[in-house]
C-alpha cells in the first residue's frame, strides 16, 4: 500500500515539476466499467477527470472507456453512473482498468444531480440547496449555522461569535429539523443561546429544505430542516484521507484535523476529529474578552455488506465543547446590567486571553447509531435505524456560586426508524415510514438553584406515507403523517416544592406538491404543507434568572383577576390555554440552468397560528437591581418573503454568484411586529478558477461583498432607563418593543483564495476585510459589544 | 423471505422498547438550596439613647424572581440630629421554617460587604455620600470581619437636621475571594441593592 502510494506521489510530483514541458505526450488510459455485485458492464457511465481540463468520457455499451489523459495531469478521475455511488479512482497506465461501482443505497429514494445533493421522497417539491465539501474545508472552524448561511434564505441567529442557529424564512431553533446522519439531533433546543453541536467537519455534505418538511421528518421541522450526511462509505477504495491545520488572526485560533477512510470489498470504514482552540475574539476596537472557545471532536463510521442485498452501518461521533460568552453581557446586579446596555464600549475589557471564565457552556454530545439497509428487489427498499445520544450540557454563570453550573441537564434520545421504500407501479413511487422517539431529559443535583426548566419524559410515536405521481413531465406528491407525543414533566418551584404534569398531543401533518419539469433546463416546484408543532419545554417551563435576563415560560405567569401578572405557581397545561403551533405553508421555486448562467427564486407565504415566542415584558424591580424580563407568549403569525440566487459563468474561469433574500412578517393577531426576525440581505460573489497555473495545479480566488439592511420592521425600542424611571409603562397588552433599536445596515467584505498543488493544498479566507463596525440584529450580543472584526484565516492541508 | 422475518422481529423487538420508554413518569429534580435569597430587608435604627425604633421594611415575596413587581419599599423616617445604630432582619419566608439569612451572612463575614450611599450631608457623622461611589467614603463599621475588614451589620449615624424626600441606598455585596481593603461595591455579586426614601422629621410633643 505505501509503496503505491509512494509511486502515485512520485508520480504527482513530477507531473507537477515537469508537467510544463512535457505537453506532448498525452497518455491513453483504458477500462471497463462493471457493478460490483452482478458483473454487469454499466453503458453511460461517465469519467471525468479530476484534474486539468476536467474532461468528460463515457463507457460504451459493453463499459469500455478510453480516456487521453494530459501529461500535465494526473491519472485521478471520478466514474459516476446514476443510481451507483461515486468512486475516484487513479488510472493505472498499460492495462485495462477494471473498475466496480457499488449501488447507491439511495437508488430508489435519491435522485442525484450534479451540484444538487440527495432529494428525499418527500422533499422533490421543496427547495432544497446544499453546501458541499468544498466549501466546509474552506472554514473548518466554522459552526453549522454560519457555514449554511451561504445558502439563499438561510441566516443565523447568534449568541455571541460561538453560538449560532440557522435560521429559515425567519423561523429557527425548535422549528429547524437539524437531522445528523438521519437522525434528530438530540440537544437543549432552545433558546438563542443553544445551538446544535454538530462538528461540520464531520460531515460529507449538508442540505436545507426550505419549507414545511414536517411530513417527511416530523413535526420539528415546521419551518425546514437541516441534514448533514457523513462520508459515504463506498466500496473498494484506496486508502485515502487528509490532514488539515489552521490559524486564524482573531481570537488567535488554531485548529487540526484528520480525516482518513478506506473502502475494501463488503467492508468499508471512515474516521476522524478536530481540535479547535480560540482565545478572546476581537471587534475593530476592543477584545470582547471572554469569548474564547475549546472544541474536541471525533467521528467513525463504518459499512459492511452482509449479503449483496443487506447493508450494515454503524456510526458515532463526539463533539466536546467549551464555549466563552461575551463578558460584558452579564451585570452582577441590574443597575451593572443597565450599565452594560448603555454603554458604547463594553464595560469590561481585558487584554487578550485564551482563558475561558463565565458565563460559559460545557457540552459534550453523543451519538451512536446503527443502520440496516435492504433491497429486496428493484422496487423495494427497506431501511430500518436506530441511535442514541446522549447530550450533557453545564453552563455557568457570573453569579454567587460561579463554580457550579446553574444549568445542568442531562439529555438522552432514543430513536428508531423504519422505513419503506417502494415503487408500486412505473409512475407511482413513495415511501412509508414508522418512528419512535424518546427523550429524557434530568437535572443533575447541585447547581443551589431552582432549576430552569423541569425533568421530563417524552415518547413520540410517528408514521407517514409520501407518494410520488409521475405524468409526462409533471409530477405529484401526495404526503400524510401522523403523530402522537406524551410529556410526563416534574419540576420545582421557587419554594422547592414539587409540580408534576401529564399532557399529550397528537395531529395530522399533510403536504401536496407538484413538480414540473417546464423544459429540460428549467423546473417549476410548488408546495402546499401543513405542520404542526408543540411547545418545546423551555417555552412551557421557562424559570428564572440565565444570563443577562429573567425569563418566564408559557406555564410560569397568569393573569389575575385584575389583569396582573403573577408567577406564584405553576399553570397545569390544560388550564392554560396554550396550544401546539399550527403552520400552512406555500413555496413556489423555478430554477432555470443555462449553458452560462443558472437562475433560482422561491416565494413562499406561512401563516402560523399560536406562533410562540419570546419577548420583553418590562424591567421588573427586585431586591437585587432592576432586571429585564422576558415572557413566552402566542399569537398567530405571517410570513412572507423570497430569495433569488443567479450565478454566471463569464468565461471558463470567471464566474459570478449574486443572491439576495427578502422577509416581511408580522404578528396578525396583535397587528404588531415580530421580534428578532432576519433583515432584507443580499450578496455577490466573484470567483476565478484556472488549473496549471504557475507552479500550481489548481487556483481559486473570490471575492464576497454582502449588504444587510437595518431591520425595518423590528419593534419599537423602549429603553430600560425609560422603563425604570416610570416614564414608560408596560403591560402584557403594551405593544411589543424591544430594548434597543435595531443597528443600521452594514456592508461586508470577504475574500477568499485557494492553491493546490499535488497533495498539498493551502487557502486564505479573509473575513470582514474592511475591518468594518457593525452589530447584527440577530446577535443577542448586539446589545453589548461591536460584532468580530478582520478575520484572516488560514489553512493547509496534505491530502494522501 | 427470510430476512423479511428477520427484519420483522426486529421491528417488533423495536416497538416494544419504544412503548417501555412509553410509560415512564418523570422524576422531579432534587431539591436544590438556594442560599441567600431574601424576601425581606428590614433597616432597624435603634437610637442610642434607647428612646425609639425605627423600622423601614423592602419586602419582595417573590423573592428576586416575579414577574408581578410586587416589591415593596418603605420610607425610614428618623429625628433630626440624633444618634442610631443601624442593624437588620434579613430573611427568606420562600421556605418554611423562614430562614435568617443573616447567620449566613454571619458566617461568610470575610465574603460579604454592606455598602451605602445617601444625600449629600443628611448624616451629621458620616459626612458625604457614603461608599458605593467611592470606597472609601466615611461609614461607621461596628463589626468587622476576621481579617479586620468591615461587615456591616452594625452601623453607627447621627442624623444633620431636617430633611424630605432624601435617599439612603443599602448595597450587599458578596465578595468570595474578592474582599479586600481596596474591593468595592461593584466587585464580586450583589445580594441586594435597595435605594429607601429618607425623611428626618423632628417630632411633634
Amino acid at each position: 500500500m505505501a509503496y503505491k502510494l509512494l509511486i502515485s506521489a512520485c508520480m504527482l510530483l513530477c507531473s507537477g515539476l515537469f508537467g510544463l514541458e512535457a505537453r506532448a505526450q498525452d497518455r491513453t488510459f483504458t477500462g471497463f466499467i462493471y457493478e460490483t455485485g452482478t458483473q454487469e458492464a454499466l453503458a453511460g457511465a461517465t469519467l471525468q477527470l479530476l484534474d486539468g481540463d476536467q474532461r468528460i468520457v463515457v463507457a460504451n455499451a459493453k463499459g469500455y472507456f478510453e480516456i487521453t489523459v494530459p501529461y500535465t495531469s494526473d491519472a485521478r478521475v471520478s466514474v459516476r453512473f446514476l443510481g451507483y455511488a461515486e468512486k475516484a479512482v487513479t488510472l493505472q497506465p498499460a492495462k485495462d482498468n477494471m473498475i466496480y461501482l457499488d449501488p447507491s443505497d439511495e437508488t430508489l429514494n435519491t435522485v442525484e444531480i450534479r451540484g444538487e445533493k440527495m432529494r428525499e421522497e418527500g422533499t422533490r417539491s421543496l427547495s432544497v440547496s446544499s453546501v458541499d465539501r468544498e466549501l466546509i474545508e474552506r472554514n473548518r472552524t466554522a459552526s453549522l449555522g454560519t457555514v449554511l448561511s451561504g445558502v439563499q434564505g438561510v441566516t443565523f441567529a447568534s449568541f455571541g461569535s460561538n453560538i449560532q442557529l440557522p435560521v429559515i424564512h425567519g423561523l429557527y431553533g425548535n422549528r429547524i429539523l437539524i437531522l445528523n446522519n438521519g437522525f434528530k439531533h438530540g440537544f437543549q433546543n432552545w433558546g438563542s443561546d443553544h445551538a446544535p453541536e454538530i462538528d461540520i467537519n464531520s460531515a460529507e455534505s449538508i442540505s436545507v429544505i426550505k419549507g414545511a418538511a414536517a411530513v417527511r421528518y416530523g413535526p420539528d421541522a415546521l419551518g425546514g430542516a437541516v441534514l448533514t450526511e457523513s462520508n459515504t462509505l463506498p466500496f473498494n477504495q484506496e486508502i485515502s484521507g487528509q490532514v488539515v491545520t489552521g490559524y486564524q488572526t482573531n481570537g488567535r485560533g488554531f485548529n487540526t484535523a484528520f480525516d482518513i477512510s478506506e473502502g475494501k470489498e463488503r467492508f468499508s470504514w471512515h474516521a476522524g476529529g478536530k481540535v479547535n482552540i480560540v482565545g478572546d475574539r476581537e471587534a475593530p476596537d476592543y477584545v470582547l474578552t471572554n469569548t474564547g472557545a475549546r472544541e474536541f471532536t471525533a467521528h467513525a463510521g463504518a459499512r459492511y455488506k452482509i449479503t449483496d442485498r443487506l447493508n450494515a452501518r454503524a456510526y458515532y461521533s463526539f463533539v466536546n465543547q467549551n464555549l466563552g460568552i461575551l463578558r460584558a453581557s452579564i451585570g452582577s446586579s441590574g443597575a451593572a446590567l443597565i450599565r452594560n446596555f448603555e454603554a458604547e464600549r463594553p464595560t469590561f475589557i481585558r487584554d487578550f486571553s485564551y482563558e475561558i471564565n463565565e458565563p460559559n457552556q460545557f457540552v459534550r454530545h453523543h451519538l451512536a447509531s446503527l443502520k440496516l439497509d435492504y433491497t429486496l428487489n428493484e422496487s423495494n427498499f427497506f431501511s430500518l435505524r436506530y441511535a442514541f445520544q446522549s447530550n450533557q450540557r453545564e453552563e455557568f454563570d457570573v453569579r454567587r456560586n460561579a463554580d457550579l453550573p446553574i444549568i445542568d441537564l442531562n439529555l438522552v434520545s432514543n430513536d428508531i426508524q423504519a422505513d419503506w421504500t417502494h415503487r408500486l407501479a412505473a409512475n407511482w413511487s413513495g415511501v412509508a415510514g414508522v418512528q419512535i422517539l424518546t427523550q429524557q431529559n434530568s437535572n443533575n443535583p447541585g447547581t443551589s438553584i431552582t432549576p430552569f426548566i423541569p425533568n421530563y419524559n417524552s415518547f413520540r410515536a410517528s408514521a407517514f406515507l409520501i407518494e410520488t405521481y409521475t405524468k409526462g413531465n409533471s409530477e405529484w406528491e401526495f404526503g400524510l403523517r401522523y403523530d402522537f407525543e406524551q410529556n410526563s414533566v416534574a419540576g420545582r418551584e421557587r419554594t422547592q416544592a414539587q409540580f408534576a404534569d401529564n399532557f399529550t398531543f397528537s395531529n395530522f401533518t399533510a403536504a401536496l406538491g407538484f413538480v414540473r419539469e417546464l423544459s429540460p433546463r428549467s423546473t417549476f416546484r410548488s408546495n402546499l404543507g401543513t405542520g404542526w408543532r408543540p411547545p418545546n419545554m423551555a417555552e412551557l417551563y421557562s424559570f428564572g434568572q440565565h444570563e443577562a435576563r429573567q425569563t418566564f415560560g408559557l406555564l410560569r405567569y397568569f393573569e389575575d383577576e385584575e389583569g396582573r401578572l403573577q408567577n406564584n405557581r405553576v399553570v397545569p397545561f390544560n388550564e392554560s390555554g396554550v396550544e401546539a403551533e399550527q403552520s400552512y405553508k406555500w413555496m413556489n421555486e423555478i430554477d432555470v440552468k443555462g449553458e452560462k448562467f443558472r437562475f433560482s427564486a422561491s416565494a413562499y407565504a406561512n401563516y402560523i397560528g399560536n406562533f410562540i415566542y419570546w419577548r420583553p415584558i418590562g424591567v421588573v424591580g427586585t431586591l437585587r437591581g432592576p432586571m429585564p424580563t422576558y415572557i413566552f407568549t402566542q399569537a398567530d403569525a405571517f410570513f412572507t418573503g423570497a430569495d433569488v440566487q443567479v450565478e454566471w459563468q463569464h468565461t471558463s474561469n470567471w464566474s459570478s454568484k449574486f443572491g439576495g433574500s427578502y422577509i416581511w412578517s408580522w404578528n396578525v393577531e396583535r397587528d404588531e411586529p415580530l421580534i428578532n426576525q432576519p433583515p432584507i440581505h443580499i450578496n455577490y460573489e466573484l470567483n476565478y478558477k484556472n488549473t496549471n497555473v504557475g507552479p500550481f495545479d489548481r487556483v481559486e480566488f473570490s471575492l464576497q461583498p454582502s449588504y444587510t439592511f437595518r431591520q425595518f420592521q423590528a419593534p419599537r425600542e423602549v429603553s430600560i432607563r425609560s422603563l425604570i424611571e416610570g416614564t414608560e409603562v408596560i403591560s402584557i397588552d403594551s405593544e411589543i418593543f424591544d430594548f434597543l433599536a435595531p443597528p443600521p445596515g452594514y456592508f461586508l467584505l470577504n475574500a477568499f483564495a485557494s492553491a493546490e498543488k499535488g497533495r498539498i493544498g493551502g487557502s486564505v479566507m479573509v473575513t470582514n476585510a474592511l475591518n468594518t463596525r457593525y452589530r447584527d440584529y440577530l446577535n443577542a450580543m448586539r446589545f453589548f459589544a461591536d460584532d468580530l472584526g478582520r478575520n484572516i484565516i488560514l489553512s493547509i492541508h496534505y491530502k494522501f | 423471505m427470510f430476512h423479511m422475518n428477520k427484519l420483522h422481529t426486529l421491528l417488533l423487538a423495536v416497538f416494544m422498547i419504544g412503548l417501555g420508554f412509553a410509560c415512564s413518569e418523570a422524576e422531579a429534580p432534587e431539591e436544590e438550596n438556594e442560599v441567600e435569597i431574601f424576601t425581606d430587608v428590614e433597616l432597624i435604627f435603634t437610637a442610642e439613647d434607647g428612646s425609639h425604633v425605627v423600622r423601614a421594611l423592602a419586602e419582595d415575596p417573590t423573592g428576586g424572581l416575579g414577574i408581578d413587581s410586587r416589591f415593596t419599599v418603605e420610607p425610614i423616617t428618623l429625628r433630626p440630629n440624633t444618634a442610631y445604630i443601624l442593624t437588620f432582619e434579613l430573611l427568606n419566608r420562600l421556605v418554611s421554617p423562614v430562614e435568617d439569612v443573616q447567620k449566613e451572612i454571619r458566617d461568610e463575614d470575610d465574603e460579604h460587604q454592606m455598602f451605602f450611599e445617601f444625600t449629600r450631608d443628611v448624616f451629621s457623622d458620616p459626612m458625604g455620600i457614603g461608599n458605593i461611589e467611592d470606597r472609601d467614603g466615611a461609614i461607621n463599621y461596628l463589626d468587622f470581619d476576621d481579617n479586620g475588614l468591615p461587615l456591616g451589620l452594625k452601623t453607627r449615624w447621627v442624623t444633620g437636621g431636617p430633611v424630605m424626600g432624601a435617599e439612603f441606598r443599602v448595597w450587599l455585596a458578596h465578595q468570595p475571594g474578592v474582599k479586600s481593603a481596596t474591593s468595592t461595591a461593584t466587585d464580586g455579586d450583589v445580594d441586594f441593592d435597595i435605594t429607601f426614601e429618607l425623611n428626618i422629621v423632628a417630632q411633634e410633643d
